[in-house]
């Protein structure tokens, strides 16, 4: 009895159990056709830390608005064919074709339908901090990140680290996620706002 | 000096309220006699002929040595410049590049010139010293054949520009910084 009663609550807690990072990501794909969230990023390297925090809306496939609000006012919008890059201090706006884009936000990654099961090397990374964690590994080298991982709970993410190759550690949180809400076809447009340089790459 | 100032800042403030701009001129309160260290987080912005990128930075700078990082806005490095006692070196798509200094190897890698060593002035809104300097009009000053203008946050004012802008032949520069320590 006792010892029925231990296969059956493995056979029950299995699935939990082995809720890994990667079939998350699957799911959390797989799952929301649009998003949007909060976030919050530290980028520590030697002797600096920096923090900035704003706003992410995705709609898949490849449509994404990543807003700096703080300390500073950035837009990096994705409109599916363009990267458009916007910072209201500066008064400068960039744009360069999107396939070019990964490296410049998380949310190009995190847009596309495959992307991240298509460019990176996906390997599961444990248990840390009550998430579930993968690392992606770029399958081409680039001059972006060396390494990203990832941290699951409950089919969504909730944390990222990217590293690149000169030492640079940045880590943004998710808050408030949410999938599937209803956003508006203008968040995914940008319009350089008049008096503002447009500078090609 | 006084009779010289109010009619400009007169004209700043209408012009102030006619654009709804925040930007005013910025004034150092002294000119700064030594060079001290700095650490600046910021953004910056580079116009070639209408060809450019906007890009963030960190520079820390000390008399003796200078690092200065160019990333995206998520922190990822693009690249490295280096300066100190042996030569400067810069580090980016994968590659090591020396050279005796900043500006020539700016316009040799890059194909313009970075004034870094007068930019250690210029970002904290003072002229760099030993060099002649013309005072424009609209407050701009000239150096080297650079117009360099500083711009105060008038909700804001520190005692730094909160932003600086460069230009020089078919070259303009912009950098703000949101961050000093």
């Amino acid at each position: 009895m006792k010892k029925s009663f231990f296969a059956l609550s493995m056979l029950v807690l299995a699935p939990f159990a082995s809720a890994a990072a990667i079939p998350q990501l699957k799911a959390f794909v797989a799952e929301s056709r649009t998003l949007s969230a909060s976030f919050h990023q530290t980028v520590t390297a030697k002797g600096k830390r920096d923090e900035a925090q704003g706003t992410l809306e995705i709609a898949r496939p490849g449509k994404f608005r990543w807003n700096y609000n703080k300390p500073y006012d950035q837009q990096i919008v994705g409109d599916g064919k363009k990267l458009w890059i916007y910072d209201r201090e500066l008064a400068q706006v960039t744009t360069k074709p999107l396939d070019a884009a990964l490296g410049s936000s998380p949310a190009a990654l995190l847009a596309g339908s495959n992307a991240i099961e298509r460019d990176y090397t996906l390997k599961e990374a444990g248990t840390q901090n009550g998430l579930e964690w993968l690392t992606a590994a770029p399958r081409k080298s680039e001059n972006t990140f060396e390494s990203i991982r990832m941290g699951f709970s409950g089919n969504t993410l909730r944390e990222m680290e990217l590293a690149d190759s000169f030492g640079n550690v940045t880590r943004i949180r998710f808050d408030n996620l949410k999938k599937n809400p209803p956003i508006a076809a203008s968040h995914f447009t940008f319009t350089p706002p008049k008096g503002v340089d447009v500078l090609s790459e | 000096m006084k009779r010289f100032l109010t009619p400009v800042l007169l004209a700043s403030s209408l012009l102030l309220g006619a654009c709804a701009t925040r930007d005013v001129p910025f004034q150092p309160a002294v000119q700064a006699v030594a060079d001290q260290p700095f650490t600046a987080a910021g953004r910056l912005s580079v116009n070639v002929d209408g060809k450019g990128h906007v890009a963030n930075f960190d520079w820390q700078h000390a008399p003796e040595r200078d690092t200065l990082s160019v990333t995206t806005p998520v922190g990822s490095t693009v690249a490295r410049l280096t300066r100190d006692a042996a030569g400067v070196t810069l580090e980016a798509d994968g590659k090591r590049r020396t050279a005796t200094d900043v500006e020539a190897l700016t316009e040799e890698t890059l194909g313009w010139r970075l004034p870094l060593s007068n930019l250690v002035w210029w970002i904290r809104g003072q002229t760099a010293p030993g060099l002649a300097v013309e005072r424009l009009p609209d407050g701009s000053v000239r150096q080297e054949g650079w117009t360099i203008r500083f711009v105060s946050d008038a909700e804001a004012p520190g005692p730094y520009p909160r932003r600086v802008e460069l230009s020089r032949d078919r070259l303009s520069m912009r950098l703000v910084v949101h961050a000093w320590q």
